[in-house]
């Protein structure tokens, strides 16, 4: 078990706490809470927690390159079992889809 | 023969692990000179190779790979190692789980069978499951009626209870969903496809 933490610039802010993916091999969840006051709301800061070890360098470019595109602030948290980065990807932007419309929750 | 299907293990000949590019990391050539066993991946590879992984002894050990039907000596699905007791008489909590869960899923009808560690175990004979693994179950669920549906909601309020922590992984039409993901009412659902992940409407996965 290994945590990793990062934080990126961003413009948006998430409307809704959103809580999507499941706890599952090969896949991961996401929670993402809007900023709360006194947070900043022009920041991501996401924690990763990761069942597998060693893949630091990977989870960066996966994240850096997400975030690059979709900038929204809030705290992102990432419960991780071993998902494939196609995998990581659909769910972040599954839980950013979720969280800047109106549509149903996870 | 049927292709082999995702999560089917195939014992490999001797003479297979000569194939391995001369890249791949030292632990695989031993792993299979240990255990000459892969896990079928799914994955999109030309015509005649089959995806394949090679599981080492850390979670961060997967390796994967492509082989030939040549290589393959013998090929065991999830379903047929429902009824194999396992090598060591000792058994870890992630199989004693699924000796629990057994009656229960033979009794829903539906073709199911342990992947992951427990799998491995029971399909090698080499002692994979460590006390702190999880359950790993794979069900087949080609047709997913409002009957099947509701079998699965009782498959999983059962899989609840279990002494550890159970993945359940429904093989549909479209691909592999987490049960959980299936039974859930969200909006767009996650399947692994033989083309890679796709985030589906649940309607059309589910249809």
């Amino acid at each position: 078990m290994q945590t990793l933490n990062y934080e990126f610039p961003a413009t948006q802010v998430a409307r809704r706490a959103v809580h999507i993916g499941v706890v599952a091999s090969g896949d991961l969840e996401i929670l993402l809470a809007p900023p709360e006051s006194g947070e900043p709301p022009d920041r991501a800061t996401v924690r990763v927690r990761t069942s597998v070890n060693g893949f630091d360098t990977i989870w960066h470019d996966v994240l850096e390159r997400f975030f690059a595109r979709a900038t929204l602030a809030g705290r992102w948290e990432l419960n991780d079992f071993g998902a494939t980065p196609g995998v990581v990807n659909l769910r972040l932007r599954q839980a950013a889809e979720s969280a800047t419309t109106n549509g149903a929750d996870s | 023969m049927t292709p082999p299907q995702p999560h089917d293990l195939l014992r490999l000949s001797g003479a297979a692990a000569d194939a391995l590019p001369a890249g791949a990391p030292s632990w695989v050539r031993s792993a299979l000179r240990t255990t000459p066993w892969v896990v079928v991946r799914r994955a999109a590879v030309p015509d005649g190779l089959i995806a394949v992984g090679v599981r080492g002894s850390g979670r961060s050990h997967r390796h994967a790979w492509s082989v030939t039907p040549p290589d393959v000596v013998r090929r065991v699905a999830p379903e047929d190692l429902v009824d194999v007791p396992s090598a060591s008489g000792a058994e870890v909590a992630a199989i004693r789980a699924f000796r629990a869960v057994r009656t229960l899923l033979d009794e829903s009808g539906m073709a199911w069978g342990p992947t992951g560690s427990v799998g491995f175990e029971l399909a090698t004979g080499s002692p994979t499951a460590s006390p702190d693994s999880d359950l790993d179950l794979l069900v087949r669920a080609p047709q997913l009626t409002s009957a099947v549906l509701n079998r699965l909601a009782a498959v999983r309020r059962h899989l609840d209870r279990s002494e550890v922590r159970v993945d359940c992984q429904v093989e549909i039409r479209t691909g592999a969903i987490a049960l959980d993901e299936l039974l859930s009412a969200g909006r767009d659902v996650l399947v692994k496809t033989p083309l890679g992940p796709q985030l589906l409407p649940h309607a059309l996965a589910v249809r």
